[in-house]
């Protein structure tokens, strides 16, 4: 596992109040660990807090799994 | 004017000497000050160093992690409050009287610490930093809002502003 990929998974366990067990890869924010609406605006923020930058709102609705937000942060990080 | 009566059912208390009803009154009982030196923020600079806080609540005993998260501190101690008193009275919330009870909890401000930390958020990192959840942490009808949500109340829901009584020992169930 990467280090991104671990620190975006200890940052879903810590936003989204879940088990570590449960933040797999594919784990949809909302239809896996319970998010709402608002979770996953403010697990974005968190993200944007940890990794120093700034997604916009467009990148961040299409941020839906672990898998794809350590994939945005690569990209930006790159 | 008839005359309209109030009958107590059941009873809840989260207070500088207690974390229950019990615990509370056996303490003022035994004479027992809940006034102790302020540790939940910095006091260096204030001339007064000592206050009635509520000690060792966990606020997991009664809210998710999750859902305590989304609420300021006022909420976690009205809603444990009123979760003892709900149980205390045998309350139970069904589809038949759900619309018959309603709640009205009152505090002093609500959320002035999630108020205050919203606005740091800003002026440190300008309104993007702002958390979504900035409104409902912190206003004064969230203890009503939440605790009719977590029980299926669906009647009248009120919050009472009570401006000179501090927010830890006041709080009213009423059941219509």
């Amino acid at each position: 596992m990467s280090d991104i990929e671990a620190r975006v998974k200890e940052i879903v366990v810590e936003q989204l109040g879940v088990n570590a067990d449960e933040v797999t890869a594919d784990a949809s924010f909302i239809d896996d660990l319970g998010a709402d609406s608002l979770d996953t605006v403010e697990l974005v923020m968190a993200l944007e807090e940890a990794f120093e930058c700034e997604i916009p709102d467009e990148e961040a609705e299409k941020i839906t799994t672990v898998k794809e937000a350590v994939a945005y942060i690569n990209s930006v990080q790159s | 004017m008839s005359k309209r009566r109030v009958v107590v059912t059941g009873l809840g208390a989260v207070t500088p000497v207690g974390l229950s009803v019990a615990e509370s009154w056996e303490n003022i009982l035994a004479g027992k000050s809940g006034v102790a030196p302020i540790t939940t923020f910095d006091v260096t600079d204030f001339p007064v160093r000592f206050g009635a806080s509520v000690k060792n609540f966990d606020v997991e005993t009664v809210i998710s992690r999750k859902d305590a998260k989304k609420m300021d501190t006022f909420i976690h101690y009205g809603i444990a409050a009123a979760v003892e008193a709900i149980k205390d009275a045998g309350l139970e919330v069904t589809d038949a009287n759900a619309e018959r009870i309603g709640v009205a909890i009152g505090s002093g401000i609500g959320g002035l610490p999630g108020i205050e930390a919203g606005y740091d958020s800003f002026l440190s990192g300008g309104p993007r930093k702002i958390s979504p959840f900035f409104v409902p942490s912190n206003i004064i009808n969230m203890i009503s809002g939440n605790l009719s949500i977590m029980y299926g109340m669906k009647g009248l829901i009120l919050r009472l502003l009570l401006p000179v009584l501090p927010e830890h020992t006041v709080f009213r169930l009423q059941v219509a």
